[in-house]
């Protein structure tokens, strides 16, 4: 394995000359004290406005380090802990009916040009962006807020045009959220649509120390007054983290070599392969979400095979069940992840909360749950699905997949649904289909064929899902080109030109049962017909009166009451019925780190942060790394 | 015609190993007509198995022997080399021959078209047309797109042989004699081009398939239909490279290399049979 390294080495050297060039950037910083995230690339790197769009990377260290709102929700966490009250003191105060919401802030808290943080800031970033259309947060900001006032410097109250249970969430970071403007550098503008805030000022512990203008790099620094920003306040030391560099690192090869070398302490996006490359090639550095196989950190979101249900074809809850009892998942996840997926049977991603939610007190309904197609009575569930998988892989992993079954449940998932092509037949035949040979013909007499759409080398793992699954319906009678639509994806999607794709419209708190995340958008109101562009989230275009009126409950629930729940698991049988996109499984990331110069990172077993480098509250993770005293 | 090949095999070595290789090739690329595993088929073996006894090329990530996924891919990438060629020929013949026989305006207007084809960049039209097309992109459209590209050196290089065969006098006794343009281009001229056409075709056909191994490692083509490109485009979704998978990237590579070096020595070995100062130098006469 030595001879290996050597070989990494010199590729590093000499395929990765020209990053090598531009690590001159650091040469100045202190390794020890000094933290390496694999970031993005900015089009517009003097761009540090979070307030509207203008083409800079914020995920570049600027919504994660320096800008900071009312609350944060941990993805990973569960229950009281995944709330965190950041610039506000107390979780939001709402009156009976949800038309006002009362917000106390913490006091103490300073801008890093010394200015201290007050109610006005909070009020002027909500009056700025409902009198300027077009900023991010404008259009839902004036679609709920009638006003907003400092009743004090601590307080704010927002008075709401209609009740709104959920108006909080705006402020409420999950992977970011409408983050608060500093009044007396934005007030100095013109057009704060226009305005490049360059250089930001920040509000939490870290503050812009350099950046690269061809949007490469940026480095950001610990402020010498950290303990004065919502973040600080909770710590008793000080960070031992003192800089933190957001560089870009090219390809997944380049991205895997370059953390072998230890020159990238979190990486993230890389194939399968790769992860299992760092996994057996520097064991003794890299830490990662799980102990073991499968190694991947389970994101909050669910990669499923969307359909166009606004299509004729596809628009049959029959057709699609058809195509869903097409898919053997085993091999979906074995070609995909390499069977490292978590897959999902529920229209919820199987992480935090959701799995003593939703998952484990449904198994029971879905073992049960009965499919009429239309000759015989089937039931399709089968709970051992995910245990089969972590069969498969236990030849090549088994030392380091643990025995406990809760536990691989989490790793793996629950069940999903047994492939029966005779049942989808059935079905097919149900919905008005005919055979003729190996095909079928829809009831208008056209040759049944299908296009998956999928965007290609951004997510492998979901390329490669696609194929596999176009695979399975060609041989099973549905013939299907895979279309790899590239940096098309997301706007083909949005405007309906596609068939079946491969994406995710199901993204949840994570760390919260409350399902008005992503169903708030699946309301019939927000529809529109083929070819325009459909309000993100509902791609699928699936309109459906009992959906309504599950979101129209939710919509006057308080945000932690239990009945939440209730309504959740309605809304989850009756996705499983309709089946208007096909789960397959929780969004799993490879994320190593390199633990070579820092320890602490987060787990399964301490999950007090998001593990991917974009998330905006890897700030606690930051803040809570330890140095190992590696010079 | 077969008996220049003929004597060229006898004469002369580098066009017999060129035609060797590029015959092996051939063979290995007919040999998928009895594959026992169609190319679109997956997971159908264990995967990352190196090469041995029974998978002689290993297999891959994807549960594929690599052997015969790469004798598919050759001949699919070879069949759009030589679509190509094939379209792109016809073009320059076309384009070159008449140019150079009528001369006057039809040649300026002719070689204007030519010299405005020969600036525009290859690869961003092609990427350009595929963005356009999408799902419509099928192979032979993508060579039709190539091959409208690919004519336009070799049509001048076709129009100057084709000038100075006009001032000969054997054309001059064609036209007092009656023949037609056409006839006279068809019957006269176009054996004097045609040992032109075939050094250029083996750079065209080498161009082609660079252009269609470009596009496909970068995805731009179907990813489903095995290709030499494509296989190195899965195999980096698959990261073989860092984990050690290298006998899927280096087979296809080394089919690649062999291939051009047979077509390589072929196209040089012909250059030199139809250069006429190097046939004198190989029979010893004065250069």
């Amino acid at each position: 394995m030595k001879l290996l390294r050597y070989i990494y080495t010199t590729i590093g050297v000499v395929g990765l000359a020209a990053p090598a060039l531009a690590q001159e950037f650091i040469s100045g910083l202190p390794r020890n004290e000094t933290l390496i995230i694999q970031g993005p690339e900015a089009q517009n790197a003097d761009w540090f406005n979070l307030w509207a769009p203008g083409g800079g990377a914020q995920a570049n260290g600027n919504q994660q380090l320096s800008a900071d709102t009312l609350w944060f929700i941990n993805p990973e966490g569960s229950g009281e802990d995944a709330w965190q009250n950041a610039l506000a003191a107390a979780p939001p105060e709402y009156n009976d009916d949800f038309t006002t919401m009362t917000v106390s802030l913490k006091d103490g808290i300073y801008w890093s040009d010394g200015q201290p943080f007050t109610a006005e800031d909070v009020v002027y970033t909500v009056e700025t962006m409902i009198e300027h259309p077009g900023m991010n947060w404008s259009a839902r900001l004036s679609v709920s807020v009638d006003t907003v006032e400092a009743i004090d410097d601590h307080t704010v109250v927002f008075n709401l045009k209609s009740p709104n249970s959920r108006f909080h969430t705006l402020f409420t970071v999950r992977w970011n959220a409408a983050w608060i403007m500093p009044k007396h550098i934005f007030s100095e503008y013109d057009d704060p649509l226009t305005a490049s805030f360059n250089p930001p000022v920040s509000l939490s512990a870290y503050v812009l120390e350099n950046y690269d203008s061809n949007g490469q790099w940026a480095i950001w620094r610990l402020r010498d007054d950290w303990e004065r920003t919502s973040i600080g306040m909770t710590l008793d030391s000080a960070p031992e983290v003192t800089y933190v560099v957001y560089r870009t690192a090219g390809n997944p090869d380049a991205r895997v070599i370059e953390q072998l070398n230890n020159n990238l302490d979190v990486i993230n996006d890389i194939a399968p392969e790769g992860m299992f490359t760092i996994a057996r090639e520097a064991a003794d550095t890299t830490a990662q979400w799980l102990p073991g196989f499968p190694f991947a950190h389970p994101d909050p979101t669910l990669p499923s095979v969307l359909f166009n249900n606004q299509l004729d074809k596809l628009s049959d809850p029959r057709v699609r069940w058809a195509l869903a009892l097409m898919i053997d998942i085993r091999s979906v996840s074995m070609g995909s992840y390499r069977g490292a997926a978590n897959i999902a049977a529920l229209s919820v991603p199987p992480t935090g909360t959701a799995i003593p939610t939703y998952y484990e007190p449904m198994q029971e309904w879905l073992t049960n749950f009965e499919l009429d197609t239309g000759e015989s009575t089937i039931q399709p569930y089968n709970p051992d699905i995910a245990e089969q998988i972590a069969e498969l892989v236990t030849p090549q992993w088994g030392d380091s997949i643990p025995p406990d079954p809760d536990l691989r449940r989490e790793m793996f998932g629950f069940g999903w649904w047994n492939q029966d092509v005779d049942a989808a037949a059935e079905l097919l035949r149900a919905a008005g289909f005919t055979q003729s040979g190996n095909s079928w013909l829809t009831p208008e007499g056209e040759p049944f064929t299908l296009t998956l759409q999928v965007e290609g080398d951004n997510i492998p793992t979901l390329a490669r899902a696609g194929n596999i699954i176009a695979q399975q319906w060609s041989m099973n009678g549905v013939p299907t080109n895979i279309n790899v639509a590239g940096p098309t994806h997301s706007q083909r999607l949005d405007v309906g030109d596609y068939e079946a794709a491969i994406f995710w419209t199901v993204e949840t708190w994570g760390g919260h049962p409350d399902l008005s995340f992503f169903l708030e958008s699946f309301h019939s109101d927000f529809i529109v017909p083929l070819g325009e562009s459909q309000p993100p989230r509902n791609l699928q275009r699936w309109e459906n009166a009992q959906l309504d009126d599950i979101i129209e409950r939710n919509r006057v629930l308080a945000f932690d009451s239990p009945e939440v729940a209730e309504l959740g698991v309605e809304y989850l049988k009756l996705a499983v019925e309709e089946m208007p996109f096909i789960p397959l499984m929780a969004y799993n990331k490879f994320a190593p780190f390199d633990t070579t110069y820092w320890t602490g990172y987060p787990s399964i077993e301490n999950p007090y942060a998001a593990s991917g480098p974009f998330w905006s509250n890897i700030r606690y993770m930051v803040t809570a790394l330890e140095r190992t005293g590696a010079e | 015609m077969f008996t220049v090949i003929g004597s060229l095999l006898r004469h002369n070595v580098e066009f017999l190993a060129g035609f060797t290789l590029t015959v092996l090739m051939l063979i290995f690329a007919a040999l998928h007509f009895w594959t026992p595993y169609p190319g679109f088929s997956l997971y159908l073996l264990p995967p990352d198995m190196p090469p041995s006894g029974q998978y002689w090329f290993g297999t891959d990530s994807r549960g594929q022997d690599v052997l015969w996924v790469l004798s598919e891919a050759l001949w699919n990438t070879l069949m759009f080399g030589l679509v190509v060629t094939i379209l792109s020929r016809l073009i320059a013949i076309s384009v070159g021959m008449v140019s150079g026989y009528l001369g006057g305006r039809a040649d300026r207007i002719l070689m204007s078209v030519n010299d405005t084809f020969i600036a525009l960049p290859n690869i961003p039209i092609l990427l350009l047309v595929y963005f356009v097309l999408r799902e419509n992109m099928t192979w032979q459209m993508l060579a039709i797109c190539a091959a409208l590209l690919g004519w336009t050196y070799d049509s001048r290089l076709i129009r100057s042989v084709t000038i100075s065969l006009r001032t000969r006098e054997f054309t001059r006794h064609g036209v007092f004699s009656g023949m037609s343009t056409g006839r006279i281009l068809v019957r006269e001229h176009l054996p004097y081009v045609m040992p032109i056409i075939f050094f250029t075709a083996m750079n065209n056909l080498i161009w082609a398939i660079s252009l269609e191994v470009t596009l496909s490692v970068l995805g731009f083509a179907d990813s489903n239909r095995p290709s030499i490109g494509g296989m190195i485009y899965w195999a980096n979704q698959h990261q073989a490279v860092i984990s050690g998978i290298w006998w899927w990237i280096a087979f296809p590579i080394l089919a690649v290399v062999v291939l051009f070096l047979g077509l390589f020595m072929l196209a040089m070995s012909v250059n030199e049979y139809v250069d006429p100062r190097s046939r004198l130098d190989r029979m010893g006469g004065a250069g």
